[in-house]
């Protein structure tokens, strides 16, 4: 993006420094410059981590000196000193550091060595990093299974990457794993002890269902398979990544009876929606135009994509949905798009935050990041979710307030 | 595979000291990759006829959602490949980042995995002024520092820069110091001095180059003393400091 662009109040996603939330009796300490920190600080009081989270404030002059070599490790030693006691410590640098070539892997190595009870890693604070190959959510998340213990042997379970938050509990598949012989379906929110965290490292297979996770997956790939796929809304592709899952866990069941409730569900949510036309976004899911020609196929009437880009993986959908035309894609950093905010398209629903800031649709489907969603009952839960947004106006802001979007 | 960085002072003629050596490890037979990290770009220029090849950093930007390692990596008529880091625009954004994120685009392509060099060499700017210009004495990049100098004062102010820099890097298990490289200016008692400030360093001088017209001769011609004359008493000593630099253990 080298041209004048757009940025949506319905922009953003989880921080680096939440993410770091994930892991149990963790302490955070952000090197940054005052800014920054005041910003996270908002951040961490809204989505209630700020009493994991401490800052050392850097100006110019540390820069240009170089004395957050010695003034970080003083730091870390106040911070491991207070209750409760650590067992993990995330140091993150802002872009200043990252840019000036700050030797971040010489601060971690020598604090490691000082107090070799407790693990210490380096986030890095990039979005400047965002266009490149280790963009910073994703290296991000590698960092927070590089905390996983690799010697912990070999347990039957079945890691999930990706989402932010664990799956529904009445998603199908936590029953198929089981019935293939997995034991549990692991995800970071289920740890409430950092060894427990930890003993992810003995599972037998990575399930990335959002791009965020495939870095971690690819770095664990030499002691741990795992299988890349993207939550889907697409009954064929379902069941097609469930054969995926089979083959990688070397078993299989019968999945004849989830057909029926997704058929179901889809029929209920098609009747009461009818042709009333909706908007598809990134922000809801990884794949929007998978999405939209989803509801497409199941007899919706889908009049808006608006997308960030186009993932490898959802590029097919795309170029179907533009052969077969009747729907407006959209650029979401497009400047063009301002002038029409609130009224871009025709929908009246939209699926996500970002498509009901641009479209105006008076219902809005709550959805973000996929979030809960996998397989069969994904499908069935997004009609239940269209159908409750159909039945109800909602505010925009509110949704966006309650998710804590916006700092 | 040996990965060695060469500093010194700008202009006391780490260039040329590097370019002849690895065009005389390909003549050994020896599989040699050179890395100029300087904006100037002109590290391997003795070794390409002359001839500027792309930086890393240009072709990112002409090209910068369709790199390849060819576009980047430029196989010497010797057999060594070439690469060069390259900068910003001069004048314009910063030269260390520049050499981190060209290195960074290198490894994202693989290309040592890809070219298999036995030795690598990265030839970088005058001093260890920053974080981005001391990458390369950094864990996974350069096992060994060498330091390119001469008798005269400034330049041996900078070997010891660089040799305190590699010191204090030296806590993390990163490079070696491996030692001066004299290349002599004819200034008097200029060994004597070199080896006082070597020993002062805490190192030592591996290896005299004396100051010869050969060297330009070559250049005028556009190759390395090790293609133009390599039978020559500085084409021997170029080819005997490739072996000294390849074979000699690390302090």
């Amino acid at each position: 993006m080298n041209s004048l662009c757009f940025c949506s109040a319905a922009f953003g996603s989880w921080g680096i420094v939440r993410l770091g939330t994930l892991v149990p009796e963790c302490k955070m300490l952000f090197v940054c410059p005052y800014s920054c920190g005041r910003h996270n600080s908002i951040g961490a009081i809204q989505h209630g981590y700020k009493d994991r989270v401490s800052y050392l404030f850097i100006d110019e002059k540390d820069v240009a000196l170089g004395t957050m070599y010695d003034d970080i490790p003083k730091t870390v030693h106040t911070l491991v000193s207070s209750e409760p006691k650590p067992k993990v410590v995330l140091i993150y640098f802002s872009c200043v550091l990252y840019m000036s070539g700050f030797d971040w892997d010489a601060i971690i190595e020598e604090i490691s060595q000082e107090y070799p009870e407790i693990q210490f890693r380096a986030c890095m604070m990039n979005p400047v990093a965002s266009e490149t190959s280790d963009p910073p959510v994703p290296a991000m998340i590698r960092t927070l299974c590089s905390l996983w213990n690799k010697d912990a042997g070999s347990a039957k379970t079945v890691n999930l990457l990706g989402p932010y938050s664990k799956l529904s509990p009445e998603c199908e598949l936590y029953t198929v794993l089981q019935a293939c012989g997995a034991q549990d379906l692991l995800h970071f929110t289920n740890a409430q002890t950092y060894d427990d965290y930890a003993l992810m490292g003995s599972s037998m297979l990575n399930l990335v269902i959002r791009p965020e996770g495939l870095l971690a997956a690819k770095a664990w790939s030499d002691t741990m398979n795992y299988c890349f796929l993207p939550v889907s809304y697409n009954l064929a592709e379902v069941s097609g990544q469930y054969e995926t899952i089979f083959e990688a866990l070397g078993a299989k069941t019968d999945l004849a009876p989830y057909y029926d409730a997704v058929t179901t569900a889809i029929e209920k949510a098609r009747a009461m929606i009818g042709d009333l036309p909706i908007a598809v976004c990134s922000s809801a899911t990884c794949r929007p135009f998978g999405l939209a020609k989803a509801l497409v196929e199941y007899g919706f009437t889908v009049s808006d994509v608006f997308s960030d880009g186009c993932a490898f993986y959802d590029a097919e959908a795309k170029t179907w949905l533009a052969e077969r035309g009747g729907v407006a894609f959209h650029e979401i950093h497009d400047p063009s798009l301002v002038e029409q905010v609130g009224h871009i398209g025709t929908a009246q629903i939209a699926i996500g935050f970002m498509a009901g800031y641009y479209s105006g649709a008076p219902h809005v489907v709550n959805l973000m990041l996929d979030e809960g969603h996998f397989g069969f009952y994904g499908i069935i839960h997004l009609m239940e979710m269209l159908r409750d947004a159909a039945a109800t106006q909602s505010s925009l802001e509110a949704c966006i307030e309650r998710y804590g979007l916006i700092i | 595979m040996l990965k060695i960085a060469v500093y010194g002072k700008g202009g006391i003629g780490k260039s040329t000291v590097v370019s002849n050596v690895s065009a005389a490890l390909a003549r050994q037979g020896k599989t040699v990759m050179q890395i100029g990290c300087d904006p100037k770009s002109d590290s391997t220029r003795t070794l390409t006829g002359g001839k500027p090849i792309k930086t890393v950093l240009d072709l990112m930007r002409e090209h910068k959602d369709s790199l390849s390692l060819d576009d980047m990596v430029v196989q010497s008529k010797s057999g060594v490949f070439c690469v060069e880091a390259g900068g910003p625009i001069p004048g314009t954004g910063c030269a260390g980042r520049g050499i981190i994120t060209a290195f960074e685009q290198l490894e994202s392509l693989h290309a040592l995995e890809v070219y298999k060099p036995d030795v690598v060499f990265y030839d970088v700017l005058g001093d260890v002024v920053c974080g981005g210009f001391a990458l390369p004495i950094r864990q996974g990049y350069a096992q060994k520092v060498c330091i390119v100098t001469s008798g005269e004062m400034m330049s041996l102010y900078a070997a010891n820069n660089i040799a305190y820099a590699v010191k204090n890097f030296a806590k993390h298990k990163y490079a070696a110091l491996g030692g001066l490289i004299l290349n002599a200016k004819g200034i008097a008692d200029e060994r004597a001095l070199v080896e006082k400030a070597a020993a002062e360093m805490e190192t030592k001088v591996i290896f005299e180059l004396p100051r010869s017209p050969m060297v330009q001769e070559a250049e005028a011609a556009g190759m390395t003393v090790a293609e133009y004359a390599p039978q020559s008493d500085m084409g021997i000593l170029f080819s005997e400091l490739a072996e000294k630099l390849t074979e000699a253990p690390h302090e």
